[in-house]
């Protein structure tokens, strides 16, 4: 039914999602009058609420503390501290249990598009506010997950098992006492690890998630923490993933209707993390991490007229050690060092392309194999001092080095050195809160091609503030404003062989203006979160890759102005009902980004490629003692995949409902067992995200939990 | 049932569920968009043309436009609504378009297939599967298809009937590595095998095949990455390289067919050429020595009769800057109009120009994206 064809004539679309916004914010207000007031009984589902929040236990440091209380704060906010626009998703979230990537995360986050190519192996990444996906860092416990190749995270590379929760912050986390690096991008996700609070009473945890599920899926995680010592505990965790990805997809214009079945689209994923976590008797602590990552798949390729295959393979390895050692220094001051050593290996190939291959003086013909092998180390010390109990200074400097060794036309191997130094501060004066940061960037590239070298350096500045106008802490206003700028990638300076030295970083500037608004009742209705922001951004130099008139020749070139103006709305309630608790969350989003380049262009005020005008989720969790059901509602609106908007460039609006029920039980004396079945896309709406690439119809899983 | 109504944020959220069903339209057949570029009737003796635009990599965009001379209209994207039953239309990079006989041929690059399609009517009648499909030629019966598999591909025109459905290859013919251009002369065809997959170490030979046994009958070693082949009315065979992008320029080799010898090398750095009577138009290669991009663009004439160069520009000045990177290029061989288009930043629809003969604008369309091959209806 919904999935008929509509007039090109037919637009309803905003008038719908208006209303919605509208029913949405009329409704609790509602509830509030009919119900009755049960103080007791409205502390007790509190409670209840809270623990079925929290799972994300604070063992280390202060950092981990305040994720802590953010945890809480996702629902139940009273405490917020932050000042910042942050949205968080944890593992005690029923939609967690649904997903298998941090893709499928983010997803519910407001202002964020994720470029999903289809398929639990398909690219995911993300664009947050329309900047573009380089300009999103991605940290894992605060340290930085590096692509210095191309610059994009592919979020589909990251497991839910080990994690404890994602959070994405517009400007960067308010917790200024981090890697100078997190200052350094537009806007970032963090991942946090899940981290179990041990103690002599309950010296280990454990857990086992078995899932099946459509076209080929098999998922299977182990998670084990135990308490060594007083001082120590170690905890690990290990992950296999399979999916065949063969799942069919339709395409139609009204007259053809082919419906088709994915090939190439098989994935395996291997992860395995092991950690240690030491906490001594001055306060400081110590984390030590190593991590395993192993993915090999197909690359399935854009569908296009008589082409449904594609012979692409890529198998990758990623392995990283990470330390972070913190320390207090008397009474006000704390030194965080951190350390990170990351490899790693892609390997892509393509048997459609026979070149030829010099090899010991002989020339062979190989099918196209490409390897690219990288190497990172990280340094990074942060210092904070509290001069006063309102006011707190941090100085952090980080070092990057980045080498990247790869076979494509020739040899090149780059490397670059980046130096990111940061002054923050953060300032409570009453009811207001200020905080602002200067970073300085600096980085030397080096590559043997021409042996030479470049260089750029740069300060990027960057404020935030919050006013709570009345005492109640129901409301606060908040503001901030970003400048940050993105170095080229070596994709971008290398990989044409035409050694663009020329190319300039892409700059970017930020606005946001915004309000929260917290209320909570005793009775029916629990509690009501509301936040909207409105921001305005401006992109300069943007860095674009151009086909040349050769096929196998692209140039990379700074190309642009763009200028986005969007909204942000969350609106988040808790209810309960007898023994139900029921939670529901709206996000919408509104964007309008424009092509501001050349006046005379026809692409002039143009919407940029693959960013809606409007979309957003809605989520109803109702959980009890037993029994959870979750139901979610993603839309993404109207869109257009290239910067000239026409009806050939037209990607039609996608929304995919989402149903998973679970039951929980005790299986014996500290075993927990909980079942698990979802429905996705339950109307089997058959939709793109990116142009030619098919994303899954209706699909299930089935997953069986044990906790010990 | 009205408590439920009244409390129930499930029956809410179903209410929103049914607001968001309108959210979404699909477009169904994309008509074509027609544009007034001269009156009427006044260009009486010309001829209808057709465009084919390539479309960027993976878009599937490949678009077919059309010039009709008595209307003065030009039809931007007419395939879709000739043929919508057709799954996902044209397809992926259009690379050429050449009318033999009654039928029109276009070579799709990304969906390796040559649409044949009838000459006036624009419809479809059948399909040659080839993979990696380049460029198209025709002796006699035969259609001639390079395919950067390595072979040119041979098809009779025979089995090219109006719901032959998918038609595969008679034979294949191996040659040199990801052969280009193909021009045919006399029972010979000659290939430029570019070996752009393999750089630095590029192909150099022009492959000659005798056409009556179906085999290659020599290999004429001439210069780094050859392109294009065409063949002139004097028995030469113009063959462009692209050069290295590093030490080795672009230029172009003019061949005598009767020996098979190099006749001269003309160091002219060709982006692209067309042939019409005693001349060569060419516009030079947009591209610098290590292949970034100049703007420094030269728009001449060669004459083959005499093999040498022809004083001033086939452009008025104010028209080369209008034109960023220049694309397909092909004369009216009725009048001698020249059309030349512009791809733009290839990612964006590109311009058509229609020049009269002292270099001046006629008239200019917008056309689908990277304009690149045109083929008149005579």
């Amino acid at each position: 039914m919904v999935l008929r064809r509509k007039s090109v004539k037919n637009r309803i679309q905003t008038a719908g999602l208006g209303l919605l916004v509208g029913l949405f914010l009329a409704s609790p207000f509602c509830a509030v009058g009919q119900s009755a007031a049960n103080d007791s009984a409205w502390q007790n589902q509190k409670v209840a609420v809270m623990l079925a929040v929290d799972t994300l236990q604070p063992i280390i440091d202060s950092i981990h503390k305040l994720q802590d209380v953010k945890v809480h704060t996702a629902i139940l906010p009273e405490v917020l501290t932050c000042i910042d626009p942050v949205q968080i998703i944890t593992r005690a979230q029923p939609t967690w249990q649904d997903g298998l990537s941090v893709s499928d995360m983010v997803r519910y986050f407001s202002g964020v598009q994720l470029k999903d190519y289809g398929g639990v192996g398909g690219l995911k990444t993300v664009n947050v506010r329309s900047l573009g996906t380089r300009h999103t860092a991605v940290l894992l416990d605060g340290l930085p997950l590096e692509n210095a190749q191309n610059g994009q995270v592919d979020l589909g590379r990251y497991g839910l098992s080990d994690l404890g929760s994602i959070s994405i912050y517009k400007n960067q986390n308010s917790q200024i006492f981090q890697a100078a690096t997190a200052f350094a991008s537009s806007n970032a996700i963090y991942l946090e690890s899940r981290l179990d609070q041990l103690d002599s009473l309950h010296p280990a945890k454990a857990s086992i998630n078995l899932q099946t599920g459509s076209f080929g899926l098999l998922n299977g995680a182990f998670y084990g923490s135990t308490r060594l010592s007083k001082v120590w505990q170690m905890q690990g965790s290990i992950s296999v993933l399979r999916a065949r990805g063969n799942y069919p997809y339709t395409y139609t214009n009204g007259v053809y209707d082919t419906t088709l079945k994915r090939e190439g689209g098989d994935v395996k994923r291997y992860i395995g993390r092991i950690s240690l976590y030491g906490q001594f008797k001055d306060s400081s602590s110590l984390s030590l991490t190593a991590y395993g990552f192993r993915r090999q798949m197909g690359l399935p390729g854009a569908i296009v007229s008589n082409k449904f295959s594609n012979k692409e393979r890529q198998d990758e390895s990623d392995y990283y050690l990470q330390a972070s050692y913190l320390k207090p220094i008397g009474g006000n001051d704390h030194l965080k060092l951190q350390f990170k050593y990351n490899h790693s290996y892609l390997k892509y190939s393509n048997p459609d392309i026979t070149r030829l291959y010099v090899s010991g003086g002989d020339t062979i013909a190989a099918p196209l194999t490409n390897h690219y092998r990288q190497s990172s180390y990280f340094f990074s010390g942060a210092n904070i001092y509290q001069l006063t109990s309102d006011w707190q200074v941090d100085f952090s400097a980080d070092l990057h080095y980045d080498h990247l060794n790869m076979d494509l036309n020739g040899k090149a191997h780059p490397s670059r050195w980046t130096t990111y130094a940061a002054v923050a501060s953060k300032l409570a004066l009453g009811r207001m809160h200020l905080a602002g940061n200067l970073l300085y960037t600096a980085v030397k590239d080096h590559q043997q091609i021409k042996n030479d070298w470049i260089s750029q350096s740069k300060f990027s500045p960057s404020l935030s503030a919050s006013w709570q106008p009345f005492k109640t802490n129901a409301l606060k206003f908040r503001a901030f404003y970003k400048r940050s700028f993105q170095m080229p990638t070596f994709n971008d300076l290398y990989l044409t062989q035409f050694n663009q030295t020329a190319l300039r970083p892409e700059n970017s500037k930020q606005y946001n203006l915004g309000l929260y608004y917290f209320l909570s009742w005793p009775g029916f209705l629990k509690t009501l979160l509301i936040e909207a922001d409105a921001y305005y951004n401006n992109v300069q130099d943007k860095i674009v890759a151009i086909p040349t008139t050769s096929l196998f020749r692209w140039q990379m070139v700074n190309l642009g102005l763009a200028r986005i103006k969007g909204l942000d709305f969350t609106a988040k309630t808790s209810w309960g009902i007898a023994e139900w608790i029921f939670l529901t969350s709206l996000q919408y989003t509104y964007q309008d980004a424009r092509d501001y380049t050349d006046p005379g262009s026809v692409t002039y005020k143009n919407i940029l490629p693959y960013i809606p005008k409007h979309s957003g989720s809605f989520t109803l969790s109702a959980v009890n003692k037993h029994f959870g059901v979750n139901y979610s509602f993603i839309y993404d609106g109207e869109r257009y995949s290239e910067r000239f908007n026409s009806l050939v460039s037209y990607v039609p609006a996608w929304y995919t409902h989402d149903l998973s029920v679970s039951y929980g039980w005790t299986l014996a004396k500290n075993i927990k067992a909980k079942l698990l079945f979802s429905l996705d896309n339950v109307l089997n709406q058959h939709y793109d995200v990116i142009e030619n690439y098919p994303m899954p119809g209706r699909n299930f899983k089935l997953g069986m939990q044990f906790e010990f | 049932m009205k408590r439920v109504i009244k409390n129930s944020p499930l029956f809410l959220s179903l209410c929103i569920l049914v607001l968001f069903a309108g959210c979404r339209k699909e477009l169904g057949v994309i008509p074509p968009e027609t544009t007034q570029v001269m009156a009427p009737g006044s260009y009486g003796g010309g001829l209808d043309f057709y465009l084919l635009n390539e479309g960027n990599m993976g878009s599937n965009h490949a678009s077919l436009d059309y010039f009709n001379h008595q209307a003065g209209t030009y039809a931007l994207n007419i395939y879709e609504r000739i043929n919508p039953d057709v799954t996902l239309g044209l397809g992926d990079v259009g690379n050429d378009l050449k009318i033999y006989g009654g039928k029109l041929y276009i070579a799709v690059n990304g969906s390796g297939k040559v649409e044949v399609l009838d000459k006036y009517t624009g419809v479809k009648l059948c399909q040659i599967l080839v993979d990696n499909c380049r460029k198209l030629a025709f002796w006699k019966s035969k259609v001639l298809i390079t395919s950067y598999k390595g072979f040119v591909g041979v098809v009779d025109t025979s089995r090219l009937l109006n719901g032959a459905g998918s038609v595969s290859l008679d034979n294949q013919i191996p040659v040199g590595r990801e052969p280009e251009g193909l021009a045919v002369s006399g029972d010979k065809v000659y290939v430029a095998n570019s070996g752009g997959y393999s750089p630095p170490i590029y192909d150099k030979t022009l492959s000659v095949i005798d056409l009556l046994t179906e085999h290659v009958q020599k290999s004429i070693v001439l210069g780094v990455n050859l392109n294009d082949v065409q063949k002139d009315d004097f028995g030469h065979i113009i063959v462009s390289a692209r050069g290295n992008y590093k030490d080795i320029s672009p230029s172009f080799y003019v061949i005598d067919s009767a020996t098979d010898k190099l006749i001269k090398q003309v160091a002219i750095p060709l982006g692209n050429f067309t042939i019409q009577g005693n001349l060569m138009y060419y516009f030079t290669s947009p591209y610098n020595q290590d292949g970034t991009l100049s703007g420094q663009v030269n728009y001449g004439r060669f004459n083959l009769k005499t093999l040498s160069g022809v004083q001033g520009s086939f452009l008025a000045e104010d028209v080369m800057n209008l034109i960023k990177i220049p694309f397909a290029l092909a004369v009216d061989p009725v009048d001698n109009k020249i059309l030349i288009s512009d791809a733009g930043d290839n990612t964006t629809p590109g311009t058509l120009y229609w020049i009269g003969n002292n270099g001046e604008v006629l008239w200019k369309v917008r056309t689908g994206e990277i304009p690149g091959h045109i083929a008149f209806l005579e």
